[in-house]
Formats: C-alpha cells, sequence, structure tokens
C-alpha cells in the first residue's frame, strides 16, 4: 500500500495535514489578499472582531488590521520553523555522522560538546543569542536552531554506528575512497531517515520558541510575529482578550498540526517498512 | 620460483568477545603468486574472513608483516594507502550488503574509475559499459539501481567494481556461497577467464571443497586461527594430512567418490 493511503487511513493525521494545507495556503495568500504592510494603520483603534467586514477580525492597539497580522504572521511561523529545523537537522546530521564515523577522540570531543549544549534550555540558549547578537530572521533561526541540533546529532550518530560496520562501507574503502567522501556521500544519506524523523517535533519546537522569543520584544522587529501580537494583546488582556487569544488560537493549531501530521507520516512510512 | 606478490608473515590478531580472548590468527603465515589462486579453507569461525580483512586493511593487526608488490602494506596509511588499493581488491561475500542501498550500477563502477583516475570522466560511460560485458552483463544494466538486479547479477557488478582498477590480487570471501548452483559455476568460470586473460591472483576463501578443487592452485586450510596445512589443491584434497583436513573432504561427499 502507498505512503499517502496509509497516511491519510489515519484521522489524526488527516486533521494534521489539513490545518497544515491550511497554513501554507494563509502563507502564501497573505501578500495577495493583504499587499498593504500589516504593520501599518488599517481603522481605529481597538476594533472588536466580527464588526466591520472589511476589517473581519478587528484591530488591535493601534488600529493595525489583525487578520492581515495573522496572516504575515503565519509566514513568519513558517519561514522560521522550517530553516531552524533545516538549519538544526543539517548541523545535526554533520556533527552525528562525524562523530560516529571518526570514532576515538573526534567522537570523544564532539559529544561533549553536544552534551554542553543539550544541558542548558534550548530557549535560554536562544534567548541569550538573541540578545547578544541583536534580533533579526536569521539571527532568530539560528538562535533556535542552537538549541535544536544535539537531537538530531545523536539520533545521526547513533545510526552511523550501526552503518559503519556493513559491508557497503567496507567496500568503498577497499575501492579507495576518501574517508570524508564515505561519511558524506555512503554513510550519512543512509543515516537520515531516522533523522528527518524528528522534523516535525523540531519544527514545533521552533516555532513556539519564535513566539516567546517575539513574546519577549526579541523577535525580528521588521515582521508580525504571533508571539508579538499576543505581547501587543496583553497590554489591553482584560478589554480586548481578542487580540492574544486569536495569534494564541494560531500558534496552538499550528503546533498540533505540525505535530499530528509528522507523527502520522513517520508511523506510514514505518508501517509499510514492516510490510516490505 | 619468483618473488610472490603478497607474502604475509606471522599474522597474529585476538578479539576479547564477552571476556573471552579468541585467537582470531595465531601465526598464520601464507604466499600467494602473481597470477595465482590460493584456497583458504577452513571450518567456520577459523579465522578465514580476519585474515581477508587484514589483508585489506579493514581490520588491523596485533603483529605480523604483509608484504604486497613490495610494498610494506601495514606501513602504508592515507593516501598512499588509498592508492595501492587499486591493485588489492575484495570481493564480499553477500552481494546484498556489499552495496550502498541508494547507489546505481553506474555509480557503483564509476567510483573506482574516478578516485584512481583511470579514465577522464567523459570516458566513463564507455568504460563502464565495457566493464559490465566484461563481466557478462548488459550494458543496458548501468542505470539501474542495484536493489533491481539479482544476486547473481550483483555478484557480477561486484567483479566489475573489484576489477576496474585493473588488480594484481583479488580477494574473494566467500564470494559464490550464497549464489544458486547454477549461477555460481558462471561466476567460477568468469573468474578463471579473468585470470587467464588479466593474470589477477585470487585469495579465494570458501568452505566448499568442491569450488576450491576447480579453482585455486593451492589450498591453505586453517583451523582455530592456525594453518594447519598447505599444498597443491588437488594433492591436499586427494590426501589430505591433517585432521582439519581430513574432515573437510569427509564433508564433502561428492568429492570422496568422484575424485
Ligand atoms: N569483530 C569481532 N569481534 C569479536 N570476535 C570476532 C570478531 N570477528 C571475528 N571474531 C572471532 O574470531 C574468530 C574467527 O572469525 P572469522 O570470522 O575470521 O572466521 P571465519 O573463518 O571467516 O568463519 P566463517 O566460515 O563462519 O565465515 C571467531 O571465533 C569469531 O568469533
Ligand atoms: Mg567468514
Amino acid at each position: 500500500m502507498s505512503l499517502l493511503r496509509r497516511f491519510l487511513r489515519t484521522p489524526e493525521a488527516v486533521a494534521g495535514a489539513l490545518i497544515l494545507a491550511a497554513l501554507v495556503a494563509m502563507a502564501l495568500a497573505a501578500p495577495l489578499l493583504f499587499p498593504r504592510d500589516p504593520l501599518s494603520i488599517a481603522g481605529p483603534a481597538l476594533l472588536p472582531p466580527f464588526q466591520d467586514w472589511s476589517l473581519p477580525l478587528g484591530t488591535d492597539r493601534l488600529g493595525r488590521d489583525v487578520l492581515a497580522e495573522l496572516f504575515h504572521g503565519a509566514r513568519t511561523s513558517i519561514a522560521v520553523g522550517l530553516a531552524a529545523a533545516a538549519t538544526s537537522i543539517a548541523i545535526g546530521a554533520t556533527v552525528g555522522t562525524l562523530a560516529g564515523f571518526a570514532g576515538g577522540l573526534t567522537d570523544e570531543v564532539l559529544m561533549r560538546i553536544t552534551d554542553a549544549f543539550q544541558t542548558v534550555p534550548g530557549f535560554l540558549l536562544a534567548l541569550a543569542f538573541v540578545s547578544v547578537v541583536g534580533p533579526s530572521l536569521a539571527v532568530v533561526v539560528i538562535a533556535i536552531a542552537l538549541g535544536a541540533w544535539t537531537g538530531p546529532a545523536r539520533v545521526a550518530r547513533a545510526e552511523v554506528l550501526s552503518i559503519r560496520e556493513r559491508d557497503y562501507v567496507a567496500s568503498a574503502r577497499v575501492i579507495g575512497m576518501h574517508p570524508l567522501e564515505i561519511a558524506f556521500r555512503e554513510v550519512l544519506p543512509n543515516a537520515l531517515p531516522p533523522v528527518l524523523a524528528l522534523s516535525s517535533i523540531i519544527v514545533a519546537a521552533a516555532i513556539l520558541v519564535e513566539a516567546a522569543l517575539s513574546f519577549l520584544g526579541l523577535g525580528d522587529p521588521n515582521r508580525v510575529t504571533w508571539g508579538g501580537m499576543i505581547a501587543e494583546g496583553r497590554a489591553v488582556l482584560r478589554s480586548a482578550p481578542f487580540l492574544s487569544i486569536i495569534p494564541g488560537i494560531a500558534l496552538v493549531l499550528t503546533v498540533l498540526g505540525v505535530y499530528l501530521a509528522g507523527e502520522g507520516f513517520v508511523e506510514a512510512s514505518a508501517a509499510r517498512k514492516r510490510q516490505s | 620460483m619468483t618473488a610472490p606478490l603478497l607474502a604475509a608473515t606471522n599474522l597474529r590478531k585476538r578479539f576479547d568477545s564477552r571476556g573471552r580472548a579468541v585467537a582470531a590468527l595465531d601465526d598464520v603465515s601464507f604466499e600467494v603468486a602473481p597470477g595465482e589462486t590460493l584456497a583458504l579453507v577452513g571450518p567456520s569461525g577459523s579465522g578465514k574472513t580476519t585474515a581477508a580483512r587484514a589483508l585489506m586493511r579493514l581490520t588491523e593487526l596485533d603483529g605480523g608483516e604483509i608484504c604486497f608488490d613490495s610494498e610494506d602494506l601495514l606501513a602504508l596509511k592515507g593516501a598512499r594507502l588509498r592508492a595501492v588499493r587499486a591493485r588489492l581488491q575484495m570481493v564480499f561475500q553477500d552481494p546484498r550488503a556489499a552495496f550502498n542501498p541508494r547507489a546505481t550500477v553506474a555509480r557503483v563502477l564509476d567510483d573506482p574509475l574516478r578516485i584512481h583516475g583511470i579514465v577522464p570522466r567523459a570516458e566513463r560511460p564507455e568504460a563502464i559499459a565495457q566493464l559490465l560485458q566484461r563481466v557478462g552483463l548488459s550494458p543496458d544494466l548501468a542505470t539501474r539501481a542495484i536493489h533491481e538486479i539479482s544476486g547473481g547479477q550483483r555478484q557480477r557488478v561486484a567483479i566489475a567494481r573489484a576489477i576496474a582498477t585493473r588488480p594484481r590480487l583479488i580477494v574473494l570471501d566467500e564470494a559464490v556461497s550464497a549464489l544458486d548452483v547454477s549461477v555460481r559455476g558462471q561466476i567460477l568460470e568468469l573468474l578463471l577467464d579473468l585470470q587467464r586473460s588479466q593474470d589477477i591472483a585470487y585469495l579465494f576463501i570458501s568452505h566448499d571443497l568442491g569450488v576450491v578443487r576447480a579453482i585455486a592452485h593451492r589450498v591453505a586450510i586453517m583451523d582455530k586461527g592456525r594453518i594447519v596445512e598447505t599444498g597443491k589443491a588437488a594433492e591436499v584434497i586427494a590426501n589430505p594430512q591433517s585432521s582439519t583436513g581430513r574432515a573437510l573432504v569427509a564433508a564433502a561427499p561428492k568429492l570422496r567418490h568422484g575424485a
């Protein structure tokens, strides 16, 4: 049975996929539906939702269109989530492959570094990094990756340790292939599947960390972010709770969607592997 | 007598498995002349694979010397060791495990040609087609993924990869054991053919004395990490002197009557 059919048979996975599809659609449609700068003023301040149909979700404290902010915020969340996951998997897979393949002192040193990073909570690491370097989208991505690469590194290393004993790695040595080429061309691609299985968790966590950084005012100031919206709304939490609740719901749904779809995909591919 | 192509002297290797030390190689010495086939036979666990992997520098020895093509093989490392590998090749037992599962036939054969700079890039597809033909496969197979071809075809590809760099010695560790009987005969024919046309020497590891009889000039019988008997293949098989040799011959019923 195909991967897709298996995936579609799990209701949670389908729910996750639908949420993700909606999110991606929002992100793609944002510049078309809301071509104006979402950070510019669109109407009277603190307009409640469902009052004015040109501003369906109302406006915030400065009179900015909440729906436009929500759509543009989706772009930021997706961009940061994907970029941070890609960066941490790239770093983790490289470090894990080098450690597992080289063994000995290299392994020892790289794994001690991994341990060191792992003992510091990822969010603190990101917080410290952004406070020192200054907030911008790229810095936020690197900051999140800094705390997230250790998981992929460990998984990659464990996988490489088992792969490096296989005959095909011995064959590569026998034909005189350079060890670095063996590590990155023969071993790493075959070690990737379990590492990639971590991506949904990493994307979800990255989106949350980005929101938390933005909430603390450490997000990219030139971009709308859901975390930033929640922080903005906090000042008027009693009089206009929807300003915090709307981006909050978006955030929860997104993280849930990424997680469910990711789990569904991993389940489906594991089930297919079991069968073949 | 001509100088040997390969001289392994006093090879020693111990493994510690679960606290117990196992002498996988206990003072093992043997020689292979250019263009000759030496068969290494022995019961399971006698140290044949360990010897093969030590020759290929896949397993580090505890002691001993290996002289290959008048070079001290154990003294080489890095780029110089990789360069020598062009002349010293190996074919593994299990043709399913010996290739990167993501590789295509073309890539498998391209690697040695590229790494040792044997054929310029533009001419490699042609060289790959020739290699495939030389091992009796269709050049059309080049674009196939390794997992799409049969075990016998894979073992031919493994042989093609081994001969791509025109080696002087190929170590074959149970290279035909995993194959069907009919395919086994064809591969042995191919090996004999390559030996005649390119003067390749083989270190042929097997536990099948029938196969050994068909392909080997000389035999070395191993038991518990030691070589207990060596001699011309036909003579050793007809009249084994060691108890291990007699046991191996006795276990191969066809030989007792046929030869
Ligand atoms: N990596 C290893 N770790 C521990 N012990 C090992 C290792 N490799 C081999 N041995 C041991 O060394 C001895 C020789 O093993 P080897 O694989 O060389 O035998 P073999 O003659 O090739 O056997 P077979 O015919 O079953 O392939 C055995 O006792 C084996 O258990
Ligand atoms: Mg063996």
